[in-house]
């Protein structure tokens, strides 16, 4: 099993029980969810890769969140929403 | 305060965020089996037989059936055509002597959990008589001839300046929504009724067919839907899969699930487009159009399915676009191959169409020596002419353009992406090399089909407001829609409105959501039931509740222009698209933020179309494409910022709301905006013939084209 032992995070963990983490108030301001099926994995792909590399730039982040699919919005929305929140945890970890 | 025209953040969002969706997978009842289905590896041929033994014997496993079991209950009905005589080809449930396609279903096995099922599956022994396969439609047997036809076509082509021809083809697509399709099916004794969970797009039609098909009640059978990942056309159809849950439910007396894998759904859900289209058309000296004549091919897969053979009727029925066409006659063939059935996929005979017509346009620019804008413009029907008689029909409905002028929207458009200083840099830069091209795509689009749709709103004694309604979601935001059009009347904070759709214990009557048609149709009914409870609300406390309907004889209809810049890489034959535009008249936006996500997502869908996706067969009927891996669709990386230009210069006077739906505009002219885009880049006009443009077909494009410049 690969993830033995190890930690796992899920969307139902990012939330501040029921506050939003930024990411999910940013796709919520941002309009960046139609079907919602997708949304879970583009939320937790974004959270690991805003955390582990704060500064990233857009071609990086276009090629990262190149890793999922969405079938309703054309990514348009999910990568505004993810660098909305991108500035959002950067101002808070300050 | 105005709602309508705001953009407030959706009602839907919160719980799909906080990863509380409760999708078709997520739905459990106690003491559930799992169902799942043996499909035909082979494409076409003769059932010798099915051995189910081994299977039976497998541990968990409650029952295996075949089509014996299932053979008194008919076939799933043809919804939303009129042609007729499509009967001998409905698929039944189970396969009766034949297999027709590669997924064709054959026998289903119930066990009590889903490893069990599969692994039991997978030891029913199908023994089949192959049979040569079917996989053009250009030679395969007929199951309709669709045609219309208006105009002196004959006059037209003896007065012609010119005849340009020109065949196309477009892939085979589907919609392809993240959620699979999945059902829970539950039977409760002590009340009679049959419940089945996991429905979309059409609950109370397909609430209908259940009850008929299984010989109950209509009101003994309820049609609830939870979230549901997406539709596109393909999901919420009734499938064969449907009622063998319900079946399955009644006859075991246990609840039963069923959830497909992807490589399932690649195999049995609706496949869409794939049509040939043979055009033929008399043009005077300044590219105008004086007659069409089309030839139509459909591959229609196996069987015919829910939609019977609206594609192919909407294909032709819409074929001559926003365009004068005097004289005009298309016959559609609707032929039977060895390939997984087709529905309607977003704008379905729309994307085809359009492309065919404006691959047309290109044609008739470049053989006449003309600007294909210009020829555009000679052709559109003038505003002055609308109300506009399209003299076709399609739906059970007379196609008349209730309202636009599409000159003005073209017009803006290019003032938008400034079009001269646009053409003098792509000038500047195919000079010093590049190989970048800008193409244009006209379009008309259809919405608000009726007949009919009701709502029901009550203010209740603690200030929130319940607005019932036969709608269905698909996440398109149908409750932050209605919420905002009722709050338009109350003047209420949508935050206090709960949306109630897809349920058909309910509400006695709705008409679902398909054909762009629930902010019209459902959106209308909702403004009825606000403004008669307001009237009410006048005399009563609340609680009160009062009803709404809104009835519709016409569709009315959107239009857009599409436009793509693109950089084609020689080397890799690989295609950048560097820049997207949708241009889009709905009439009234009441969300301006949810229309420009249905403009965009569309438009990135119509990229997909037009670059990557497609079903692929090899001459025995074999799909190859059956994974994401050969099925390509976009992601992030390939899709341009869609530039969107909304605009409200055309309200629907067929409406209170004035409004016509937005759900099929952005996805209609990709196809034909790219190649397009492509030709111009390539500096080739009518190179591209065919969807999708895969490195494969463009390398063969530009092969031919240093071998033609050679002695």
């Amino acid at each position: 099993v690969q993830a033995q032992g190890k930690d796992v995070r899920t969307v139902e963990g990012l939330a501040d029980g029921e506050k939003l983490h930024p990411l999910q108030q940013a796709f919520w301001e941002n309009h960046g969810l139609q079907c919602g099926f997708c949304t879970p994995g583009f939320l937790m792909l974004a959270v690991g890769v805003l955390e582990a590399e704060p500064d990233i730039g857009d071609e990086e982040l276009k090629h990262v969140l190149s890793s999922n699919l969405c079938r309703c919005t054309g990514y348009q929305n999910i990568v505004k929403a993810v660098r909305a929140a991108a500035a959002e945890m950067k101002k808070r970890a300050k | 305060v105005k709602y309508i025209g705001a953009s407030p953040k959706r009602l839907e969002d919160r719980t799909l965020l906080l990863g509380r969706g409760q999708f078709a997978a997520d739905l459990k009842a106690p003491g559930q089996l799992h169902m799942r289905v043996c499909r035909s590896s082979v494409s076409h041929g003769k059932i010798l037989g099915i051995d189910t033994g081994e299977a039976r014997r497998h541990p968990g496993v409650v029952a295996v059936w075949t089509y014996e079991d299932v053979k008194h209950v008919p076939p799933i009905g043809i919804r939303l055509t009129k042609v007729g005589g499509l009967e001998p080809y409905q698929q039944t449930n189970l396969a009766k002597d034949y297999v027709r396609y590669v997924g064709d279903p054959v026998a289903v096995v119930f066990a009590e959990d889903p490893y069990a099922a599969e692994d039991a599956a997978e030891l029913v022994r199908l023994e089949v008589d192959e049979l040569p396969a079917k996989v053009s439609p250009l030679d395969a047997p007929e199951a309709a001839l669709i045609e219309k036809s208006y105009g002196d076509l004959a006059a037209a082509f003896a007065g012609a300046h010119a005849v340009v021809e020109l065949e196309v083809a477009i892939g085979r697509h589907t919609g392809v929504p993240m959620e699979t399709r999945g059902a829970l099916a539950d039977f409760d004794p002590a009340s009679g009724i049959l419940t089945m969970r996991g429905a979309a797009k059409v609950p109370h039609y397909n609430r209908d067919q259940v009850a008929r098909m299984l010989d109950l009640p209509g009101d003994m059978v309820h049609l609830i839907q939870g979230h549901v990942g997406g539709g596109f056309g393909v999901r919420g159809e009734l499938y064969p899969e449907d009622v063998l849950v319900c079946q399955a439910a009644l006859r075991l007396k246990r609840p039963v699930k069923w959830v497909e894998d992807r490589f399932e759904h690649l195999l049995a859900a609706n496949h869409s487009r794939d049509q040939v289209h043979r055009l033929r058309a008399a043009v005077d000296a300044r590219g105008f159009v004086l007659g069409l004549e089309a030839e139509i091919y459909t591959d229609q897969g196996g069987y015919i399915r829910t939609h019977g053979v609206t594609v192919s009727d909407l294909a032709c029925a819409m074929l001559p676009g926003p365009y004068v066409i005097p004289a005009y006659r298309a016959r559609a063939h609707v032929r039977l191959t060895n390939k997984t059935p087709c529905g309607t996929y977003r704008a379905p005979g729309r994307y085809e169409s359009t492309f065919a017509r404006e691959r047309l346009m290109d044609a008739i620019a470049a053989r006449l020596k003309l600007d294909p804008i210009e020829v555009r413009r000679v052709n559109l029907i003038p505003p002055e002419r609308m109300p506009f008689d399209r003299g076709t029909d399609t739906l059970g409905t007379h196609v008349v353009f209730d309202s636009g002028n599409y000159a003005l929207l073209l017009q803006k458009l290019l003032k938008k992406i400034d079009y001269e200083s646009l053409k003098d840099e792509l000038q500047r830069r195919r000079k010093s090399g590049e190989k970048v091209g800008f193409g244009l795509a006209m379009f008309v689009e259809k919405s608000g089909l009726g007949p009919a749709d009701k709502a029901v709103i009550t203010l209740h004694a603690d200030g929130t407001v319940e607005i019932v309604t036969g709608a269905a979601s698909l996440g398109q935001g149908i409750e932050t829609v209605m919420a905002q059009i009722c709050a338009e009347e109350l003047d209420l904070p949508i935050e206090r409105m709960r949306v109630v759709h897809g349920r058909t214990d309910r509400i006695d009557h709705g008409s679902g959501a398909f054909a762009s048609r629930v902010t019209v149709m459902t959106g209308c009914a909702v403004q009825a039931a606000a403004q008669a409870l307001k009237e009410k609300l006048k005399t009563e406390k609340p609680p009160v509740s009062a009803e709404g309907w809104f009835r519709a004889t016409h569709m009315n209809y959107p239009y857009g222009v599409h436009a793509a810049v693109v950089r084609v890489d020689e080397a890799t034959s690989g295609i950048v698209v560097e820049r997207f535009m949708v241009a889009c008249d709905i009439g009234r936006a009441v969300n301006p933020m949810l229309v420009e996500g249905q403009l965009s997502g569309g438009a990135v869908q119509g990229i997909g179309g037009a670059l990557l996706e497609e079903f692929l067969y090899d001459e025995a009927g074999q799909p190859l494409a059956t994974t994401f891996a050969d099925y390509l669709m976009p992601t992030c990386a390939e899709v341009p910022r869609i530039e969107v230009l909304l605009t409200e210069d055309a309200p629907s006077p067929l409406n209170p709301l004035g409004v016509k739906g937005a759900g099929e505009g952005g996805i209609n002219a990709a196809g034909a905006a790219i190649a397009a885009a492509v030709d111009a880049a390539l500096g080739r006009p009518g190179a591209v013939a065919r969807l999708p443009i895969t490195p494969r077909r463009l390398h063969r494009i530009t092969l031919s084209q240093t071998t033609e410049g050679k002695p």
